[in-house]
């Protein structure tokens, strides 16, 4: 064999198994971004940030008349639940306003939602800009090929086969932390009450970075010229730990508010309506995440609450191609 | 734009070497000219301020050395030294001047902001190899074409090998039509795809490993901080030598062979051993440019003065990576480790050859800690760490490993380990090289997994692009 028959050979096997790749890729289209699916693979995801990333493109537009953002406070709640909108669960574990800001932003360059709900939690502004190297725009042809890609297909593969349990449904939710019980939430509490207690600091969760409350703006600004309507939620904090730190949630909230479109809804579950909500250790799963039970409360709320507002002209609605 | 990108890869490469061949056929000079133009896009797209110092460099040495190859005995004594004090000089003010200042407490007089140009310290040992070659008549003067050409060639000037100017006599003083080599060019493939492969595929592996690691606010176990040290040890092995394979790879298809700069390091059983086989270039530039002129300041070396030439020389090498107190400890500890190694050779006693190999290897790891570490302090910590000062067992498997892909890229990160002492390296395999259908195969597949991992990971910067 000659040299010159040698490349040949090999960028022929290079392009072939490129394009063959690039090619099952795009039918399978795992993200919904080609079209060729109306029901993508988000039944397993991997890789959340990447997924919830590239869903926003296509699949969350042409699907979806409402977006509910948030960390992972916000990442059970099951969406599907709410009838009179539907609202795709963009929370992210870990995430923070920015890179929620990129799926929202993306979603609303696309179609025009009805509402953005923003479970607004300190954490999500305690670091600013992307927290990984995942959600470029780059991340667009990891479509065409990837790991991250080929382990979705996989994981969708053995969640359609049942070999493996998936945590999430179509709509965004998952229950990835259930069956947690309430004794170990109880200790989880109280630990971290007692720390707060000790260390007669704010936790490192109310620091505000440097340029995140920039990301919630250029966001809820985003969301304005686009005629979407906000609806902004404090989740509900166990009682005897926001008693706590009631100062701090205070002084945050006061911080944060103002920003806000003099418009926006507010359900406050931190009000004396909720109370027994607040109170119930069974509710929540460790010092900070709701249980699926008190999420699921926390649903119908939203869902009664956006009930009770008309139907904004102009939106998404019906334009669904979801089975 | 660098070695391992997509826009390197399938634009800047292929267009490069089409566009040399195309306008050579034209004239000769017209591919030197699309060489040198290509060169300086990549090097600007490294860091565009770079620019103005890259071609100051070329053009003052390219007169010095002119100059040198014609002048009287005396005269090019002097403007050798001239040379050599100019070269040094800008390296100091540019690299080094805020370390100097900051050392006698004047760091509020260091001029921030502008950076390092990239690649300052690689070609500025460049010239000094030329113009010492010009002085001693082993290599003739460029002409100014062939020196810019010679200065900017992209394949090293961000990163090395550090060539001299007979490296590149297939480029240089061109007069007819370059002529595609295939034997070499098929052998370039070679290499660059391995050295692809060695970047994207295995030192992204390992560097997910090594800066969880490093990054983590909190005090690592035992466990936790061996695996981040070894991560980065082999991080560095693949990163570094993965870009010297991409390089020497692209440089084969310009018909140039440039020098191998590394062989099997980490299978070195002694620390003399591994500087013959850890980035071989700089290495040689140590011995012949630094450690020999020590060695001669007097006129009958002892073994003492010797050993004290090897620290200093190790120290400066130490200091050439870096402006930083980590990379002076790191340059002297490897000169106390090339003594030590010395002083028991001399003895004759018998060493196990693989208790020699753990011994460096152990003190590799252990050294590039230091290379790694922000400060002395952050290095203090991990050596804490590593004795177990914070606990021994706990491995946080969720920050470290993480889902699927992470699994699979710990899992690669400890196959890349165990093949640093089994496999043989890049330059091994392409001095085997015969032409075969299941080569390329092979070969056409390895390139397609190294681009799965490209379009997978945020490509990070190479280690050594920062030197």
């Amino acid at each position: 064999m000659t040299s010159r028959r040698f490349m040949v050979v090999a960028f022929a096997t290079a392009l072939c198994c490129v394009l063959s790749l690039a090619a099952s890729s795009y039918l399978l289209d795992a993200y919904g971004l080609f079209g060729r699916r109306a029901h993508p693979a988000v039944v397993a995801y991997r890789g959340e940030r990447t997924t919830k990333y590239l869903l926003s493109y296509k699949y969350i537009p042409e699907n979806f008349d409402s977006l509910l953002v948030g960390a992972s406070i916000s990442l059970n709640m099951d969406t599907k639940k709410i009838s009179v909108s539907r609202v795709y669960n963009a929370s992210i574990s870990g995430a923070n306003i920015f890179e929620e800001g990129l799926i929202a932003e993306n979603v609303m360059a696309r179609t025009k939602l009805d509402w953005l709900v923003v479970c607004l939690h300190p954490y999500l502004t305690m670091t600013h800009g992307r927290r990984t190297e995942y959600m470029t725009p780059d991340e667009y042809w990891s479509a065409f090929g990837s790991i991250g890609l080929f382990v979705l297909e996989a994981s969708g593969f053995m969640a359609r086969h049942g070999l493996a349990e998936d945590h999430h449904n179509e709509f965004g939710d998952s229950n990835y932390r259930e069956g947690l019980s309430a004794e170990q939430a109880q200790r989880a509490m109280n630990a971290y009450v007692a720390e707060r207690e000790r260390s007669g600091v704010p936790s490192p969760n109310f620091t505000l970075a440097p340029g995140a409350l920039d990301d919630l703006v250029r966001m809820l600004e985003t969301a304005k010229h686009a005629g979407t309507r906000i609806l902004l939620v404090y989740p509900p904090i166990y009682k005897a730990r926001f008693d706590v730190e009631r100062n701090d949630w205070e002084r945050y909230w006061a911080r944060v508010r103002p920003l806000f479109p003099a418009d926006t809804l507010v359900i406050d579950f931190n009000s004396s309506r909720f109370d027994a909500m607040r109170s119930d250790i069974s509710n929540f799963q460790d010092s900070g995440h709701l249980d699926r039970h008190c999420a699921d409360q926390v649903v119908l709320e939203i869902a009664r609450t956006l009930s009770a507002q008309p139907r904004s002209a102009g939106a998404n609605i019906g334009r669904g191609v979801m089975p | 734009m660098s070695f391992g990108s997509f826009g390197l890869t399938f634009v800047f490469l292929p267009l490069s070497i089409v566009g040399y061949y195309g306008f050579s056929r034209v004239a000769p000079k017209m591919g030197t000219v699309w060489l040198i133009s290509a060169s300086l896009v990549f090097y600007a797209f490294a860091g565009a301020r770079g620019l103005p110092y890259l071609v100051m460099s070329a053009l003052g040495n390219w007169l010095l050395g002119s100059r040198i190859a014609s002048s009287s005995a005396r005269l090019k004594h002097v403007l050798l030294w001239c040379g050599l004090a100019g070269n040094i000089s800008l390296l100091l003010v540019v690299k080094y001047s805020a370390f100097f200042l900051e050392v006698v407490d004047l760091g509020r007089f260091a001029a921030g902001g502008m950076g390092v140009p990239v690649g300052i310290s690689f070609y500025t040992l460049i010239q000094v190899m030329y113009l010492v070659d010009c002085f001693e008549g082993l290599a003739t003067p460029n002409s100014l074409l062939d020196h810019f050409l010679f200065s900017s060639f992209f394949p090293y000037i961000t990163m090395g090998p550090l060539v001299r100017a007979r490296d590149m006599k297939e480029l240089l003083r061109r007069d007819e039509p370059a002529k595609l080599d295939n034997d070499l060019a098929a052998q370039g493939l070679e290499l660059f795809v391995i050295g692809l492969f060695k970047k994207a595929v295995v030192a992204q592996s390992c560097a997910h490993l090594a800066d969880t690691g490093w990054g983590l606010a909190r005090n690592l176990t035992m466990v936790e901080a061996w695996v981040t040290t070894l991560a980065f040890t082999f991080e560095l092995y693949f990163d570094f030598s993965g870009y010297s394979d991409m390089a020497v790879g692209a440089a084969r298809f310009f018909g140039v062979k440039l020098p191998l700069n590394f062989d099997s390091p980490y299978k070195a059983r002694s620390v003399i051993a591994f500087w013959r086989r850890w980035h071989i270039s700089l290495s040689s530039f140590i011995t012949t440019y630094l450690y020999t002129p020590f060695l001669r300041m007097r006129r009958r070396p002892t073994f003492g003065w010797a050993m004290a030439s090897t620290i200093l020389a190790m120290t400066i090498a130490g200091l050439w990576h870096g402006a930083a107190w980590t990379y002076v400890v790191f340059g002297v500890l490897h000169g106390v480790g090339l003594v030590v190694n010395n002083v028991w050779r001399k003895t004759k006693w018998p060493f196990p050859s693989t208790l020699g190999w753990l011994l460096t290897f152990l003190f590799l790891v252990c050294t590039l800690v230091l290379f790694r570490a922000s400060s002395l302090a952050v290095a203090a910590r991990m050596f804490g760490a590593m004795l177990g000062r914070h606990g021994v067992s706990g491995f946080d498997q969720d920050l470290f490993v993480g889902g699927a892909p992470g699994a699979l890229r710990a899992a690669i990160a400890a196959a890349a380990g165990l093949a640093c002492f089994t496999f043989p390296n890049a330059d091994r395999i392409s001095s085997a090289f015969t032409p075969s259908v299941r080569r390329a195969v092979g070969l056409g597949v390895l390139a397609v997994v190294a681009v799965i991992f490209m379009n997978s990971l945020a490509a990070k910067e190479f280690i050594y692009r920062d030197f």
